[in-house]
């Protein structure tokens, strides 16, 4: 059970952060400007910050009641938006790369230029939420 | 030639069992109403050439749209060639399908049945007597999963055992289980 | 054989039950992950925003997807090697394309056109068109959706949308045919026979034809003026709502409720998606690829005829003062009747080119979207529906054409773009 109670706290503050990012995202994307510190940028998009918002709290929603299945479903319908919008931003640098401005293929530094920070939220939080595929094998 | 139709409810796996039985292409998807028309193919059972056919789902013989109404009108049509109807059933839905599979017997046609999707309902703890199945209904019942494979070799050796039965003689057989 | 005993519906049901008994056992159930997801996805407060999650994920992956091929591959490759080597090569060029011989009109088009959408010939805008843009939109498109079809996610999604069709008479299972209409709407109408009432196929029909682009439209609003094609987009639902709340009200017969079966989620089989995927693509080039490229000589033809200048003056005043667009589009919007890729190309161009505002490029192309996408849809209407249904969709189209266009020409005049 002391997982369970590690566990909780643990998606419990991912889902807060995540409800967090989803809220500066939605808003900068209505209002501006865009955020920017270090290697984090927050895009300036709706949809994906209403999203994530979403995300967030049925990640909060399911870390409360994690050891029941119920529980466990909402926190992994969460992850799977978390992934959905991470998976959109990696797919995207990995398409546009390919071609630069000047030819087809660019020269591999520019190739790689498109895979440097910084980052939007979602890329940084979906290694900590892959956490919860341990507990999708667990329930079967 | 003589056809073997592959009959069912929506959403029960006959196109992907038309695709393995025939090797013919069709779409295929996890959704009802994927096939509204019918498709034709050739296959063999036992050296012989079949032509099959694959029905828009039905939920009964009495259609209440354009697919269902295809289906019903060509299981009419082809009525006089048909060398055996497959009947799917989706396991973990076997009542449903047991509507269609005694419409199909009242109505004369050699029936073979196929519970498919078995692994489904296992998972959903759902246990099939087949044999008492097989005895009440006196037609074939064999258990398969489409989308593997599995139990389709047996489907098509039962193929040539489809005969037509009759509802009065379910009903007996169906009395005699009961003591 | 002698004749059969008939059962009563009850009496059978009676006796499905009986054997049922007899031979199914059923153990104790306990709720898997899937049956809780496949739950909390159709209920609405969980499932609208898990909907919008996947509806992004969809949007964004065609725009990734399809943008990587048309503008990385398919525009430098056409762009920048092979037209000018077509336009230097080909016998029978002029100083403009009037005074180009009628070969060269029809096959490369325009001899100072910079870019192959605007080039307007056989082998220029129209390979372009069909293998540059709207192919890779297709495999694009038909990759996810064949991915959703197979795990198991459209029918929830029609659960979703189930209280707000039934708003306009329509049933749940009818999003359905709209997201396959986002392909092609050819496919859709015809899957459009799952509805249950004559009523219910003949509006879903109509407004597919009318308000939903396939993946070639969009393909094309995208490249061309990528930042108002989600509000056209939506424009357009706005449109397919309106419209099916009238035509609900206006066309005589039942919308029966039933009950949408929900199948169980299942991880699409690679192979599967894959095959579906081929044989769509290879159905599309078999269909779509023969109907560009006739669709470029007919009206190059047209063009150089004259037909369209005179079919231009003639509508003239109608488009200027109801759609509040200029003269000179006026050829472009004529044209969408037999080629929308094109008529979007041209009107591009007249948009780069500074004749036309923001605002009246928007409606223009909302009225090329109102079309129908092509003539095998009109050909599709007719087969499914009859005579009578593809005039009465004809009539529905007029209107739309009328209403909507005119409506937009409101919206950006009051919004000032």
């Amino acid at each position: 059970m002391s997982g369970y109670a590690f566990a909780k706290v643990y998606f419990g503050v991912l889902g807060a952060t995540i409800l967090l990012f989803g809220i500066l995202q939605f808003s900068t994307g209505l209002f501006g400007p865009e955020l920017s510190a270090g290697i984090l940028t927050v895009p300036q998009d709706v949809w994906s910050g209403l999203i994530l918002f979403f995300a967030g709290l049925f990640v909060i929603d399911g870390a409360l009641k994690l050891h029941d299945i119920h529980g466990l479903g909402k926190a992994v319908m969460g992850s799977i938006m978390l992934w959905i919008v991470a998976g959109c931003d990696i797919f995207a640098r990995i398409m546009t790369p390919i071609f630069g401005e000047e030819g087809w293929v660019n020269a591999p530094n520019g190739f790689l230029s498109v895979f440097e920070p910084p980052y939007a939220p979602a890329l940084f939080l979906l290694p900590f939420s892959l956490l919860i595929v341990h507990f999708m094998r667990k329930s079967g | 030639m003589k056809k073997i139709l592959l009959v069912g409810n929506p959403n029960v796996g006959k196109s992907v069992m038309f695709s393995r039985l025939s090797g013919a292409r069709v779409v295929v998807s996890n959704y009802p109403g994927t096939t509204v028309d019918y498709t034709k193919s050739r296959m063999r059972v036992e050296g012989k050439e079949y032509e099959i056919v694959d029905l828009p789902g039905t939920f009964s013989l009495e259609p209440k749209d354009k697919a269902e109404e295809v289906a019903c009108k060509m299981l009419e049509e082809a009525k006089p060639h048909t060398a055996a109807v497959i009947d799917v059933i989706d396991a973990t839905a076997v009542e449903r399908g047991l509507y269609l599979t005694l419409e199909l017997i009242e109505r004369g046609y050699p029936v073979v049945v196929a519970l498919n999707m078995s692994d489904a309902a296992r998972d959903r703890k759902i246990k099939i007597d087949v044999k008492k199945l097989e005895r009440i209904l006196g037609v074939p019942v064999v258990e398969t999963i489409a989308t593997t494979g599995a139990g389709l070799k047996e489907l098509v050796s039962k193929i040539g055992k489809a005969k037509p039965t009759d509802i009065e003689a379910v009903k007996r057989r169906l009395r005699r289980e009961k003591k | 054989m002698k004749a059969k005993a008939r059962l009563s519906v009850d009496e059978r049901w009676e006796l499905v039950d009986e054997i049922s008994k007899r031979v199914v056992l059923r153990g104790k159930y306990k709720h898997t992950l899937k049956d809780v997801l496949s739950d909390l996805s159709v209920r609405p407060a969980t499932g609208i925003p898990f909907m919008i999650a996947v509806l992004y994920g969809f949007w964004m992956f065609f725009g990734a997807f399809a943008g990587f091929f048309t503008d990385g591959l398919a525009v430098p490759f056409f762009d920048d090697h092979y037209l000018p080597a077509l336009q230097g090569a080909f016998p029978g060029a002029g100083p403009t394309m009037a005074e180009s011989s009628p070969l060269y009109m029809i096959l490369v088009g325009d001899p100072n056109a910079t870019n192959c959408f605007e080039a307007f010939g056989v082998l220029t805008s129209a390979l372009f068109v069909a293998f540059g843009v709207v192919l890779p939109a297709i495999v694009a498109f038909y990759l996810i959706l064949t991915i959703l079809e197979d795990c198991g996610y459209l029918p929830r999604l029609a659960t979703l949308a189930d209280t707000v069709l039934h708003k306009i008479g329509l049933h749940g299972f009818a999003i359905v045919p709209t997201i396959l209409s986002l392909g092609c709407n050819v496919p859709a109408v015809y899957g459009c026979r799952v509805l249950e009432t004559k009523k219910q196929r003949f509006m879903m029909m109509t407004l597919l034809g009318v308000f939903i682009p396939c993946a070639a439209q969009i393909g094309i609003m995208r490249e061309l003026i990528p930042q108002y094609t989600g509000l056209i987009l939506i424009y357009l639902f706005f449109g397919f709502f309106a419209m099916g709340a009238l035509l609900n009200k206006l066309i005589p017969g039942r919308s029966p409720e039933i009950l949408i079966d929900v199948p169980p989620y299942r991880s699409p089989q690679r192979s599967n998606v894959l095959r579906k995927l081929g044989l769509r693509v290879r159905h599309f080039l078999k269909t779509a690829v023969p109907f560009v490229i006739l669709g470029v000589v007919v009206v190059n033809l047209l063009y150089w005829t004259g037909v369209i200048d005179w079919l231009s003056r003639v509508t003239e005043p109608l488009f200027v003062v109801w759609f509040g667009v200029p003269a000179a589009t006026v050829g472009a919007l004529v044209m969408a009747f037999m080629r929308k890729d094109m008529a979007v190309g041209m009107l591009g161009g007249l948009a780069s080119a500074g004749v036309l505002s923001t605002g009246q490029l928007i409606t223009s192309v909302v009225l090329v979207s109102i079309y129908f996408p092509c003539l095998a849809t009109f050909i599709m209407i007719w087969k499914e529906g009859g005579t009578r249904d593809l005039l009465k969709s004809l009539g529905v189209l007029a209107t739309s054409f009328f209403v909507f266009g005119g409506l937009m020409h409101a919206i950006v005049t009051l919004a000032g773009v």
